[in-house]
């Protein structure tokens, strides 16, 4: 691999985390963002979780619509074939879990089944290959990266924003915004301060 | 489930709309939400593409309930939504392409849209084909009018304009900061600030148990009681 | 897990059908949809191509397939221009953008296809006022992007606030002539 192509994967990598960030950036992934970043070790976890999936679900779903939709002239059932895939693999995530490593399960089990319904696994199966379309060179190892980037990026997201409710737990917030609310707002606020990010990726390589 | 009388045909199609708007109060369908709403037009063509595809997965469960065993229930429910979810893209790419682009891969995503899911587990599987065609089209309009509100609000600050046309452009320099994502959260909070404030009943609707947890969509561990309250400490610590 | 016949046989049977059911209703729409679609996206290509190069007619491709590709407007019988589709890095991901060249040897329009830029800033490259900057004589090297001052010939005014993107599109169309001088050899086009 020469030093250009490591570069732009490089480039992929840390553009999939700070300027496309899946949650921040791209809104996907939002009702675990919003639903599951009460605790630290929760959101760890369940980012653990998505990242898994959503590489494994990349390293699926690219070779069989390169390889077996688009040139069966299949690609409509695109949607159907991706969602049922994924919704496979997390099955089977959670029965090797839950076989061979039963802590670990006991503590990620029940957010398992939500991430098949996760936008952002789907997201990102799709949107690999929409970059590959317009991109010659954005190809499976590219996409395997940016998959990966990407669950990196929700991780991210998700820990900044579970620290950020940790502290809005000790403020003492008016009724009409207690809960959901003032998590809003306090997400947009993360969103203003990942904004500053932008045009970084390019400038640093 | 408590019995349902003559009256409440309507009452499953009103309920969608603010009591139990999908989006401001069972806080499903966000991503969309967030995403489609810098401009109006785009809510509303999002609205209506899943307004469709609840309807008729609704209508398909309901028809299926009795036939689709327990176990492959989610996988089965997976399949036929996302076959609505084709259906509405292909015409859409056929006859408005415009839409197709401003909506992007939210089109497709429309089949991870916790509402449909949530919609399909909760109420579909378990009742007639007529009160759950009633609750699609109650729970998709809401869907709508939350997206719209927020769509109008975004681009109007946003851009100074509503459905294209310019209307406060004249008077001020639009707050750009609308039309970015921390525009879409902060608009998405105060909605759901004032639909809570709205709604009688204060808090989360048909408070507890697992019909009130977002999780319940995607939780295969429906009948396994312990784990569903386990859920319900989190959504409710989480309130 | 019991492998009691009915019990895995009667699920995996009835997801079998609903899968196959739902595949040949997707077929179905398909066969239905497919020429629409596909016109939709000629017609959308096509109707680019003309506003970018006004006065052609109909288009056709050359170099297909190579990263030269570019299609020559004719107008009947007589060439009227080419159209060249170039992409560069912008603020927000990868801008596209079509560029127009007379065979005199004039950039006649240029159009932005996609891009990811910041709306109300970067967007606003979409504009009619920035993308009729780029109607001018092809230079023999390149645009140059100029910040608070008119632009002379073969300069380019940056928006203000969006300098990325205005370097990206003008990147973009460079391409664009740099294509044109390789295929065509120079500023003037002397006839075929």
């Amino acid at each position: 691999m020469d030093g250009q192509t490591i570069k732009t994967l490089v480039a992929i990598f840390l553009a999939a985390i700070l300027t496309e960030n899946y949650v921040l950036n791209k809104f996907l992934g939002i009702c675990p963002f919003l639903g599951v970043s009460k605790k630290l070790d929760t959101a760890l976890g369940m980012s653990c979780a998505v990242t898994v999936v959503m590489v494994i679900a990349t390293a699926v779903t690219w070779p069989l619509y390169t390889y077996l939709l688009v040139p069966g002239d299949l690609g409509y059932l695109q949607t159907v074939v991706f969602i049922l895939v994924i919704a496979a693999l997390v099955q089977l995530l959670e029965t090797v879990l839950r076989k061979f490593m039963p802590p670990l399960y006991n503590s990620l089990g029940i957010y398992l089944p939500l991430i098949t319904t996760n936008c952002a696994v789907l997201g990102v199966t799709m949107l690999v290959l929409e970059k590959g379309a317009a991109d010659p060179s954005f190809g499976y190892l590219q996409s395997l990266v940016n998959a990966f980037g990407s669950g990196v990026g929700f991780l991210v997201a998700m820990v900044l924003f579970a620290g950020v409710r940790e502290r809005l737990e000790e403020c003492d917030i008016p009724e009409t915004f207690r809960g959901l609310p003032i998590t809003l707002v306090a997400a947009s606020l993360v969103a203003v301060s990942f904004l500053g990010f932008g045009g970084v990726v390019d400038r640093l390589l | 489930m408590a019995t349902k009388k003559s009256g409440s045909l309507r009452m499953e199609f009103t309920k969608g709309i603010i009591r139990e708007n999908p989006v401001l109060r069972l806080v499903l369908g966000c991503c969309a939400t967030l995403a489609v709403t810098t401009a109006a037009g785009n809510a509303i063509g999002m609205g209506a593409a899943t307004t469709f595809v609840l309807v008729c997965s609704n209508a398909a469960i309901s028809l299926l309930r009795n036939v689709i065993p327990g176990k492959v229930r989610i996988p089965a429910f997976i399949t036929i939504i996302a076959g609505f979810v084709t259906i509405v893209q292909l015409f859409i790419k056929a006859f408005s392409p415009a839409l197709d682009t401003a909506l992007g891969v939210f089109l497709p995503l429309i089949v991870v849209n916790c509402i449909i899911l949530g919609r399909a587990e909760m109420f579909a599987s378990k009742n007639k084909v007529l009160p759950s065609i009633l609750d699609g089209l109650g729970m998709g309009v809401g869907f709508t009018a939350a997206m719209l509100c927020m769509g109008t609000i975004r681009e109007l600050l946003g851009a100074g304009t509503v459905f294209g046309i310019p209307i406060l452009s004249h008077f001020m320099e639009p707050v750009i900061i609308f039309l970015l994502p921390p525009g879409g959260f902060f608009v998405f909070g105060m909605l759901v600030a004032l639909a809570g404030k709205l709604s009688k009943e204060g808090k989360a609707p048909e408070g507890v148990g697992c019909a009130g947890c977002p999780l319940a969509a995607s939780c295969s561990k429906l009948t396994e009681k312990e784990t569903c309250t386990k859920n319900m400490e989190n959504w409710e610590a989480a309130e | 897990m019991k492998l009691d016949f009915k019990s895995v046989f009667v699920p995996t049977a009835v997801l079998l059908i609903i899968c196959v059911v739902v595949s040949a209703a997707l077929m179905g729409t398909n066969l239905l949809t497919k020429d629409k679609i596909a016109q939709q996206q000629l017609q959308k290509a096509e109707e680019s191509r003309k506003v970018v190069l006004q006065g052609a007619d109909s288009f056709e491709a050359a170099n297909a397939g190579s990263p030269d590709e570019y299609y020559i407007g004719k107008s009947g019988n007589e060439t009227v221009g080419y159209v060249f589709e170039t992409t560069a890095k912008g603020y927000g991901g990868d801008v596209r953008v079509m560029t127009g060249i007379s065979a005199e040897g004039a950039i006649t329009g240029v159009m932005i296809l996609s891009h990811g830029e910041t709306p109300g800033l970067g967007a606003n490259a979409e504009k009619e006022s920035f993308r009729a900057q780029y109607r001018q004589p092809v230079p023999d090297t390149c645009l140059q992007l100029v910040k608070y001052q008119t632009p002379a010939e073969g300069q380019i005014e940056a928006m203000t606030g969006a300098t990325i993107t205005s370097t990206a599109v003008t990147n973009a169309v460079n391409q664009a002539v740099d294509i044109y001088h390789n295929i065509f050899g120079g500023g003037d086009y002397d006839g075929n």
